[in-house]
């Protein structure tokens, strides 16, 4: 990997990147509220187990399918099936605005027209669905799809830490210490995307599943809804 | 097409959200088909506030154009550092809704260093109220010096909390430079035709 492709990734997975994902605590508030998770060991243990059953095999799947693609249909297509396997609708609406936003930012500094294409099709043409627009933007930075999934993964946890960090559920120390325990899942997960697309996507994580559709109703809450 | 965009920021009980119950009526009047995105900390209850004054009760704005946003504790992130989610709902808007003249975003309660992203917002108000002391404008910060707007509002509370009113005057034009400021009580609706017709004027260019 170069050193090029590194700052890429920092980029891409850096919080300031603007994707609006700050305002999303992937169920990490509602699990807080409910007393389902108190700190760093149960934040470390519920984010670890979201990148291995759902992250993953599912959003890495899509990010590494756009990563490698030059095909407008086959990309428009992963945007379909990657949104009909999102079971929530906070998480998949926020998926849309966030992969809508990426992409023009994105377009406003990486060439190429497919991510052109994605930057002014998504929203009309297809959903912008957050994997496949991180997947399009890598490719049209040039990252592999094992580095563009790394990116896309240490983003989300450091998301979720970040929420976790304005719940009060852990302090920023131990914020760090739960991302630095999670990077072998995040390797490992990146390491073995490759080749993988939507034919090969699958999850099974109901604890988020059913806490993030608990966050729905949730009537007042810190993060969107 | 773009839709211009009001953004209004400022503390924690400034009068945001009063203040733009009393300008959009005055907007409405003009004519004027409104939009408002008010951003909160850790509810929606601004947003269903307006909703119930300005759409129910009053019939000046359709219910869906008033729409609320969680933001998960960072008010000035979601105006500032990263609009995305603001950016998306006013792209929609501006896809379904291509009537619309004005989109008003208003940013959570912050503190003086509040501004909005100019991605976001072509106007940027900023709202201090007198309750907060006279110090405040000579206090300075983003909000008060860099907005479009300064608004000083509840004026009415003055005297129960010792605030001269000429102090604050003076402090403003000097913290100000000469740029506009207006002394305005939401609670009687004294000041809102003049930020109306200000709105109506420099970002809307009509009388």
């Amino acid at each position: 990997m170069s050193t090029g492709t590194e700052i890429h990734m920092m980029q891409l997975g850096d919080s300031l990147f603007p994707t609006g994902l700050f305002a999303a605590s992937g169920g990490v508030e509602e699990l807080f509220m409910r007393g389902r998770i108190t700190g760093a060991d149960g934040l470390a243990e519920y984010l670890g187990s979201v990148i291995s059953w759902q992250l993953g095999p599912l959003d890495c799947a899509f990010v590494a399918a756009a990563c490698r693609s030059k095909d407008r249909d086959e990309i428009a297509g992963l945007d379909a099936t990657c949104g009909a396997m999102r079971i929530n609708e906070e998480a998949r609406d926020m998926s849309r605005r966030s992969g809508r936003q990426l992409a023009a930012c994105a377009a406003g500094f990486a060439g190429g027209d497919l991510l052109a294409w994605y930057a002014g099709a998504a929203g009309t043409g297809t959903d912008g669905e957050y994997p496949v627009s991180f997947g399009v933007c890598c490719g049209a930075l040039g990252l592999g799809e094992e580095a563009a999934a790394a990116s896309f993964l240490y983003g989300a946890v450091s998301a979720g830490v970040g929420a976790a960090l304005r719940l009060g559920m852990v302090d920023h120390l131990e914020g760090q210490q739960v991302i630095h325990s999670l990077k072998p899942a995040i390797s490992g997960e990146a390491a073995s995307c490759a080749g993988r697309g939507a034919g090969d996507a699958w999850q099974f994580a109901p604890e988020a599943d059913i806490y993030q559709a608990m966050h729905e109703a949730r009537d007042g809450g810190m993060f969107a809804t | 097409m773009r839709i211009p965009r009001v953004g209004i920021g400022g503390p924690v009980g400034a009068g945001k959200t009063m203040l733009i119950e009393r300008i959009v009526p005055e907007l409405a009047r003009g004519g004027r088909r409104v939009c408002i995105i008010s951003n909160d900390v850790i509810s929606r209850e601004d947003a269903d506030r307006m909703r119930e004054n300005l759409a129910v009760r009053m019939g000046v704005v359709p219910e869906e154009m008033v729409i609320g946003i969680a933001t998960g504790g960072c008010p000035h992130t979601a105006v500032r550092e990263d609009p995305s989610v603001n950016l998306s709902v006013i792209e929609e808007i501006e896809r379904d809704r291509p009537g619309t003249d004005l989109v008003i975003i208003e940013s959570g309660g912050d503190n003086i260093t509040t501004t909005f992203s100019p991605r976001l917002a072509d106007y940027f108000i900023y709202v201090i109220d007198v309750a907060g002391g006279d110090k405040y404008p000579r206090k300075g910060g983003l909000g008060i010096e860099s907005c479009d707007l300064l608004v000083i509002n509840k004026t009415d509370l003055a005297p129960m909390v010792g605030a001269d009113l000429e102090v604050m005057r003076a402090d403003a034009e000097r913290m100000r430079g000469g740029r506009p400021f207006v002394f305005a009580n939401c609670r009687s609706g004294d000041g809102a035709a003049e930020i109306a017709g200000r709105i109506s004027r420099d970002v809307l260019f009509s009388g």
